[in-house]
């Protein structure tokens, strides 16, 4: 008990550091004088803060919406009678992409879908897909047939079977494969910011472009803690699942 | 012959063994009988030095185990445990000959050992011996581990629940096959098992533990006829006269009168001389006869004389007579 | 053998058909008098000779037509094939592209592949995974790739825009090749280095276990792009005040905080496995090992090794995969290796510089990725296959 109340303890003062950080610039002014006291022009001033961060959110959660909608979709069709002939497929093709780094994919995409927020989005979706798709199929494969079958024998139709004993069996897998998915899809939208996608990697990158140490600080800091959090809300989520009977 | 003398064995602060006295005979089975936690495998583990001591003395033909090297000591007691423990990654052959491997024994002595042994415990040697334990069954397997035991012709064995996860067909079949080779090899068996029934079948010798405390120490019909205490009597439970019969041997217990003048009647039932006396009271019961004859024995069997076997309050036993 | 007769089978080559159509209707390549100027499209009918456009045409109905014959199994093989000649076709439209579209005269023309191009290549990976793979045999399975060096090595694809970046940057594009290896290889043996004993500690320690495990997969959900800026500004203060780790190479920017933070990176995978390979080897195993008299060493190289040493090479094979494809962010802040083509084609708008550095990376990650693969098969011994498969 004691530990765990430490360790709420400190995520939450973590969590108010990176609040005050990205809402009250004086705050942020401060730690920043702190660290680099030899910076002139320590502040990000082409845009606010909040703002990037908001981007980036909106970046990640658009582009991870669209990939759990097509993901999930396309797993139950292929463990579902009529697309079990596109398994073989649809597997081979999502562990092949799920070894290719998310940077490529993100390089290949911009010269077919141009530079800007939508493209980069584009490729983000596209390639988060494929965890979420791996973790459909892979969870929906690991609920035991007799399960399924006492389903049957209680007189539930496929589709309630699917909705009553499958998904809520196979649940903990694909949320382990959205966490996974969301959280490349952080870390490559940091890099989106390349392809003019805006976000908190414009902020790094202006940083590594001026050689001004503060920028890449508060990017780096902000894109780090962003993902760090939104890793303990579906930390917290998983437990929340798990302990209902 | 193994002997304990004084033997404790503490772990933290309980006591798992107290002051433990024993003589494990040679070429017997000896079982090792009491509830989980009462210190069986404990006592069987100090046998091949898994386990220290803290007090006390094992000595095996009179020479200390302190003596002996521990994996020397080892290689010369088979070993077979519940959770039968094939190496996953190796063939059954290669499981068998793990210990003639480890004395370094000639390629072609191995594989001559293995081949005996398979057959031995009844498994079609050129079916099994490129097997991995993954394609076996659990009945297979645990032949398997007994064999492998017994790979180096080791003149101990020691058995750790060896039957414990065994189905219960397959647990008297294996029972069944373990009195057959004991009877040809003649091993010290040191047995542990929490099961009653099975040391009443298997074993010439049985220990009662409890608590690290050795409770009683006798033959089966002992154990089961003269408890030594309330908690003897209470393990060997209220139908220990039943189980008593397990025990016993239709073929021992007969008149002796011959009875050639006057044939059986043809459609009467008869016993084995390998049967027990619980089968035959069991068939008497089921036919109402008062006698049955056995099959190659002179003589028959009568039901009183089963009444007066399991009629443990009067001294009329033959065997507790003596 | 009619009951192999599946009459869904068929729909199998339906994903391969509708993406290799739709390439019929978006340009297939897009060529630039030079690198600054904007590109003129064309589609396929626009480059390819008739017979040529004819040709994949009649592929594509003689595999519709495929679709409702046969067997399940001879429908799959006749799909393989048809995705191998596509890919020949393709790549041989693309060949005589560059002629008809007079690329010898333009020296500095790009001719990039466009939407076209890759619908086909996607259609043909379609067709040759439209089914189990295990059914393909195994002479089959290296024909793509026969196909795809013989094409190279011709010099029939030299006038694409990709080979004429290669052949501008050859010297740059293999010294910066060799800096991808050697930062990912050396992240991954720094990573074994720290990653395996701290699995043995999480393993043997139960209170450290929760720490090591709360820090390490920590560490993996923080964006490669972070954790290299954050280590810029601590490492730049330390170079600064002792010029001696400075001299040493150590700097704020470039391979030092790309080998550290790559390091960390890789740290899960390898202590992960380590601390999996050691809690599967079961105590019941040690104990039977030790009944029968084995000596420590014995256990270790009979009994430890072999069943642990898969699961760990395990976790290198992801360490590896992971740690060659992160390694590209490392060129932004200046660490070099292929990432280098890849941002700077970014920069540059130039798509074929993005294609030299993407397609190594993800050529050097399949290959790392397939070579460790067959040798943790080879080191895996038969008995555990078949206890895996079992459960």
């Amino acid at each position: 008990m004691k530990k765990n109340s430490l360790r709420t303890l400190l995520l939450t003062g973590i969590g108010l550091f990176f609040m005050a950080f990205v809402f009250f610039p004086p705050f942020s002014e401060a730690v920043l004088k702190l660290l680099f006291p030899g910076v002139p022009d320590r502040l990000y001033s082409r845009a606010p803060l909040p703002e990037l961060l908001l981007e980036h959110f909106l970046v990640v959660l658009i582009s991870e919406f669209l990939a759990v909608l097509t993901g999930c979709t396309l797993g139950i069709f292929v463990t579902r009678k009529r697309g079990k002939i596109y398994l073989p497929m649809v597997q081979s093709l999502a562990s092949m992409a799920q070894t290719f780094p998310p940077t490529a994919v993100l390089a290949l995409a911009i010269p077919l879908a141009g530079f800007g927020f939508k493209p980069v989005v584009l490729a983000l979706f596209i390639y988060s897909c494929f965890p979420v798709i791996s973790n459909t199929v892979s969870g929906l494969n690991s609920v035991k047939g007799d399960l399924i079958e006492a389903s049957r024998g209680l007189g539930m139709t496929d589709n309630q079977i699917l909705r009553k004993t499958e998904l809520p069996l196979a649940a903990p897998v694909i949320l382990a494969g959205i966490r996974t998915s969301t959280i490349i899809n952080i870390g490559t939208a940091t890099i989106g910011a390349v392809a003019g996608a805006g976000g908190l990697g414009t902020v790094l990158m202006a940083g590594l472009i001026h050689d001004n140490g503060a920028y890449i600080f508060t990017g780096a800091l902000c894109a780090a803690l962003l993902a760090f959090f939104t890793d303990k809300l579906f930390a917290l989520l998983d437990s929340r699942y798990r302990r209902q009977p | 012959m193994i002997q304990f003398e004084n033997i404790s064995k503490w772990y933290g602060k309980q006591k798992a063994l107290d002051t433990l006295t024993m003589t494990i005979p040679e070429g017997k089975t000896s079982i090792l009988l009491g509830p989980s936690g009462c210190g069986k495998s404990t006592t069987l583990r100090l046998i091949n030095k898994l386990i220290i001591p803290d007090e006390g003395e094992i000595s095996i033909k009179g020479r200390s185990i302190r003596d002996y090297r521990a994996e020397e000591l080892r290689r010369s007691m088979g070993y077979v445990i519940q959770s039968i423990a094939l190496l996953p990654h190796m063939t059954v052959e290669e499981n068998i000959g793990l210990v003639p491997d480890l004395l370094k024994w000639e390629e072609q002595r191995k594989e001559k050992r293995c081949l005996e042994l398979l057959d031995l415990i009844g498994l079609d040697a050129e079916q099994y011996r490129s097997k991995y334990p993954a394609q076996l069954s659990g009945g297979e397997a645990q032949r398997i581990a007994v064999a492998r035991a017994l790979a180096a012709d080791p003149p101990y064995l020691l058995m750790d629940e060896p039957f414990g996860a065994v189905d219960p067909l397959n647990r008297e079949s294996l029972q069944n096959e373990f009195i057959e080779i004991q009877r040809k090899l003649k091993k010290t068996v040191v047995f542990v098992t929490h099961d009653l029934e099975e040391a009443v079948r298997l074993g010439d010798r049985i220990f009662v533990l409890k608590n690290g405390i050795l409770q009683q120490s006798g033959s089966p019909a002992d154990i089961l006829s003269k408890p030594a205490n309330e908690f003897v009597r209470d393990f060997v439970g209220p139908d220990r006269s039943l189980k008593l019969l397990n025990y016993y041997l239709a073929g021992n217990f007969t008149d002796g009168t011959d009875e050639t003048d006057h044939p059986p009647a043809p459609e009467t039932p008869e016993l084995n001389a390998g049967d027990n006396l619980k089968t035959a009271l069991s068939l008497m019961l089921e036919t109402g006869l008062s006698s049955l004859p056995v099959k190659g024995v002179s003589g028959r069997i009568h039901r009183k004389t089963i009444e007066s076997l399991v009629n443990l309050k009067e001294p009329r036993n033959p065997e507790t007579e003596e | 053998m009619l009951m192999n007769n599946n009459p869904e089978s068929g729909k199998a080559a339906y994903p391969g058909l509708v993406t290799g159509i739709t390439a019929f209707f978006i340009s297939f390549i897009i060529l630039k008098e030079n690198r600054v100027v904007a590109g003129t499209p064309f589609s396929l009918r626009d480059t390819a000779p008739l017979w040529l456009y004819l040709a994949i045409a009649l592929l594509f109905a003689a595999l519709f037509l495929n679709s409702f014959l046969g067997s399940a199994r001879r429908m799959q093989i006749i799909n393989y094939l048809g995705g191998c000649v596509l890919l020949i076709l393709t790549l041989t439209a693309l060949a005589l592209s560059s002629v008809s579209l007079g690329m010898e005269k333009l020296p500095y023309g790009r001719l990039s592949l466009s939407g076209g191009s890759w619908l086909l290549f996607l259609s043909a990976y379609l067709f040759m995974n439209s089914g189990d793979q295990e059914k393909i045999p195994r002479l089959l399975s290296y024909l793509p790739w026969l196909i795809l060096l013989g094409f190279i090595l011709s010099g029939s694809l030299n006038d694409l825009g990709i080979a004429r970046e290669f052949e501008n940057e050859k010297k740059r594009f293999y010294r910066e090749a060799g800096r991808h290896l050697y930062i990912s290889l050396r992240s991954v043996l720094q990573a074994l280095v720290i990653g395996i004993p701290l699995g043995i500690l999480a393993w043997k320690k139960q209170k450290s276990r929760t720490a090591v495990f709360a820090v390490i997969n920590s560490l993996q959900t923080i964006p490669s792009l972070a954790l290299f800026g954050i280590l810029i500004p601590p490492l730049a203060w330390l170079s600064f005040r002792f010029p001696e780790l400075r001299e040493l190479g150590f700097k704020g920017v470039g391979q030092t905080p790309a080998i550290i933070a790559l390091t960390l990176y890789a740290l899960l995978p390898v202590t992960r496995n380590t601390f999996t390979s050691l809690s599967i080897i079961e105590n019941r195993l040690l104990d039977a090992g030790r009944g029968m008299g084995m000596t420590p060493s014995q256990l270790f190289w009979k009994v430890e090794l072999p069943i642990g040493l898969p699961v760990i090479l395990g976790g290198v094979r992801i360490a590896l995969v992971q740690t060659t494809g992160n390694t590209t962010v490392a060129a932004l802040i200046g660490a070099g290796g292929l990432g280098f083509f890849v941002f700077r084609g970014l920069e540059q708008a130039a798509p074929d510089l993005i294609l030299m550095g993407v397609i190594p990376i993800i050529l050097l990650v399949v290959l790392l990725d397939k070579t460790v693969g067959a040798f943790i098969k080879l080191l895996t011994p038969k008995g555990l296959e078949l206890l895996y498969d079992s459960i």
